[in-house]
């Protein structure tokens, strides 16, 4: 079997080379590209607007827990996947899912800035959907724990709960811890 | 030097904080009454209407509606006779017409109320014929139902 002009001698450390560095790198992403997973907790409101018969109606947005999970691949850990149960526990109770991308971008050794966004839906007993946008600031405890603030604007577009010829926006905070697990 | 400083950015941001939970009461104060942004701000019989909560057209029942006028007399021609029949009303005039009516006083609310014309010309009609009263006048009944008084008044105030 002759491999072009190379010598015979050459032939076989070069492939033994090549299947080596091959193997090393596949082996090194696969072992590299670990999930990591985290839990938020968060408690938010904020200011609601809605167009009125003259001007725009404000209420203050009903008081709001986040349960969550939190994912991200340990070779991007500044791309995360979230999603959290929602559940309004002022004046009414009611239940949605929230989904959101998250992009992080460290500020200094303990503070991490996160713009995010994603979609929101409620559930029970009415429906409500939109898209939300939004930031956070995350600030660092502990390795495995940090303080969690973000600033959120949620549109809800459609839904039972939205009434007829307009959408419902909200200026919402929140606080909450994240815990890696 | 570093503890003034700390000292006087510490202020500054209680002081933030502090404008940020006043305006956050007022906003949660001025909520109380009837705006609304979504409709589970307004109580289960009503829904917000361009930023009012207000009740229900379809829920409006029939049974608070069709209250019983009682006596509509003077308008079937001054006769006399009474006229006892069941006229449909509009509840949210009569609610406004007795608020600005009645004042305590009892008896007979004076106020002019929108009722149906049909149906008062068809009760004005059958009993105009019971009463052998053939002169009745069943437009004017239309126009001005005159004193309204026991059962629309009751079902108003109640």
């Amino acid at each position: 079997m002759q491999f072009g002009t190379l010598p015979r001698v050459f032939i076989r450390p070069s492939v033994f080379v090549f299947a080596l560095i091959v193997q090393c790198m596949l082996s090194s992403e696969v072992l590299a590209q670990q999930r990591r997973f985290g839990v938020t907790f968060d408690s938010g409101s904020g200011i609601s607007m809605a167009s009125g018969q003259e001007d725009v109606v404000t209420r203050r947005t009903p008081i709001f827990l986040d349960a969550g999970v939190r994912t991200f691949v340990d070779t991007r850990p500044e791309l995360a996947y979230a999603g959290a149960l929602r559940v309004e526990v002022d004046g009414r109770a009611s239940v949605g899912v929230v989904a959101r991308v998250e992009y992080s971008v460290p500020l200094t050794r303990s503070l991490t800035f996160r713009p995010q966004g994603g979609l929101n839906l409620f559930l029970a007993p009415f429906s409500m959907f939109g898209p939300e946008l939004g930031f956070a600031l995350r600030l660092a405890l502990d390795p495995k724990a940090a303080l969690v603030a973000r600033g959120l604007i949620d549109g809800y577009l459609w839904g039972s709960d939205v009434p007829d010829d307009t959408a419902v926006v909200m200026i919402n905070g929140t606080l909450g811890l994240e815990l890696l697990l | 030097m570093k503890g003034v400083r700390r000292t006087v950015r510490s202020s500054g941001f209680a002081r933030v904080a502090f404008l940020v939970i006043l305006e956050v009461s007022l906003w949660s104060v001025s909520a109380c009454g009837d705006s609304c942004v979504r409709h589970s701000d307004c109580p289960g019989d009503q829904e917000c209407v361009v930023g009012v909560c207000t009740i229900l057209a379809s829920e409006a029942s029939v049974g608070d509606a069709s209250q019983e006028a009682g006596s509509i007399d003077g308008a079937a021609g001054g006769e006399g006779g009474v006229v006892d029949a069941t006229v449909l009303v509009d509840s949210a005039v009569v609610d406004s017409a007795v608020d600005g009516a009645a004042g305590g006083e009892g008896g007979v609310v004076d106020a002019t109320v929108l009722v149906d014309s049909a149906v008062v010309d068809s009760a004005v009609d059958a009993a105009a014929t019971d009463a052998g009263l053939n002169d009745a006048t069943p437009s004017d009944a239309s126009s001005d139902a005159g004193a309204v008084d026991g059962g629309a008044a009751d079902s108003a105030a109640s």
